[in-house]
């Protein structure tokens, strides 16, 4: 819809402090903050903080951009959003917000429920520009609301299959680190002696291109592929000895010069 | 060239342009058809917001009745409208003009609770309440407005090349846009 395309893009991160009312500690806090409440309640909890609505009111900008990064669990839709709009001049400050409450949310805070929170948990603080502490505060109070509510809970469970893989890798990269290390070795070991045998050295270099390539798609965030490199470099070196990686293959006739 | 291969190409080229024109006809077809039922199922969105809305009414006029002694007419017309709103038979346009006579009565209400009911307006249930009415006005609006995209989006398929074309052999007939939304 063409009236979604000033909607700035997700970000992946769930605190986007895009007027800058908060610092860098802070950020990082209630960051995970919302990643504490995903972990224990699959409830996604984002933060927008901005001074340009895109020519939207907030009320629109705040449901477009809800809808348009898809805050929540498809299943259940248990997504919640907290839009500060910011603005200010050389002597006054001022702020609106709101809390949108994802659909499948609704039973476990209310219309009125949001209201009585932003009321008396964030604007008190907001009135005092403690950005961080009414968002804190008022991010507790809704997380008590919906706690202990079973119905907010998404049904989509572990990731399955490549997913599962990944995020295995993502949890154990020493592990996969060192899997990854020692194919690295085997097909290390088969050039040097394809080399040496003067043939086929490209295969086991594919293979460990492929190998590093496939590291980095294991995990991302390349603590996988960085313990591999590692891993398999200091081996290589202390083991074999870096003196001996040598070509080899050159012949004489026995031309030259003896005193 | 010979007669048989001219024939051939001709033949050829007419099923080409054949398969052409069918595939356009069906494509663009589904797609308006697709784009005709999201509006409609944005509209029933709004109906059910409006239900939401009228649903509010009664607990409103409960609170309010038992605290205030000077704002009768008020309750009285907004109760008259919810009553009008249940008779009607699904109108847009008379469902429009009921919805924003309640929101004027609505204003004139919250106003004077405001100004002369300093208890009732510190009252819990009553903020609780005028929040669910917010939110309704609130979900109401997006509703609105979600229908007029939805609304803009087909209306435009069916007047562009080539929805002019298919969409008038098959009698579709561009929807009315919300006004005031």
């Amino acid at each position: 819809m063409s009236r979604a395309s000033a909607i700035p893009d997700a970000t992946g991160y769930m605190v986007n402090d895009w007027a800058y009312l908060l610092s860098y500690e802070e950020q990082e806090d209630l960051e995970s903050l919302c990643r504490y409440i995903e972990e224990e309640t699959t409830v996604e909890i984002y933060i927008i903080t901005t001074d340009d609505l895109e020519g939207e009111d907030l009320d629109r900008y705040s449901y477009l951009v809800f809808n348009d990064w898809g805050i929540g669990k498809e299943d259940v839709n248990n997504g919640l959003l907290i839009t500060v709009y910011y603005w200010e001049n050389a002597t006054h400050f001022y702020y609106d917000f709101r809390i949108e409450v994802g659909r499948g949310m609704e039973g476990a805070i209310t219309d009125s429920e949001a209201g009585r929170i932003g009321r008396d948990y964030i604007e008190p603080w907001f009135d005092l520009m403690y950005f961080y502490d009414g968002l804190w505060d008022g991010i507790s109070e809704l997380y008590d609301e919906f706690k202990d509510d079973p119905s907010v809970v998404s049904t989509i469970g572990n990731p399955v299959g490549l997913a599962a893989f990944q995020l295995w890798g993502y949890q154990n990269p020493l592990i996969a680190g060192a899997i990854i290390a020692i194919g690295l070795i085997v097909f290390f070991n088969w050039f040097q002696f394809a080399l040496y045998r003067r043939g086929m050295a490209l295969i086991p270099l594919t293979a460990m291109g492929a190998l590093l390539l496939f590291a980095w798609w294991w995990d991302s965030t390349l603590w996988v592929l960085g313990y591999a490199l590692a891993i398999s470099l200091g081996l290589t070196v202390f083991v074999k000895g870096s003196s001996r990686v040598r070509g080899g293959g050159g012949r004489t006739e026995g031309g030259g010069w003896r005193s | 060239m010979e007669g048989k291969q001219i024939v051939c190409i001709v033949v050829l080229g007419l099923v080409i342009v054949g398969v052409g024109v069918a595939v356009s006809s069906i494509t663009t077809y589904n797609g308006l058809v697709a784009a005709k039922l999201e509006a409609e199922n944005d509209w029933t969105h709004i109906q059910i917001q409006f239900e939401r809305k009228i649903e509010l009414i009664p607990q409103l006029v409960e609170i309010v009745e038992n605290y205030t002694e000077y704002e009768q007419e008020t309750l009285t017309a907004i109760t008259e409208l919810r009553t009008q709103w249940l008779n009607l038979n699904g109108s847009p346009s008379d469902q429009a003009n009921i919805s924003s006579q309640l929101n004027v009565e609505f204003n004139t209400l919250f106003v004077a609770i405001q100004e002369n009911y300093p208890t009732l307006y510190a009252d819990v249930l009553y903020q609780e309440l005028f929040d669910e009415i917010t939110g309704t006005e609130n979900r109401i609006t997006q509703a609105k407005l979600d229908y007029n995209d939805a609304v803009t989006a087909y209306n435009t398929a069916l007047m562009q090349f080539p929805g002019n074309i298919w969409g008038g052999m098959f009698g579709l007939t561009p929807m009315q846009l919300y006004a005031g939304a």
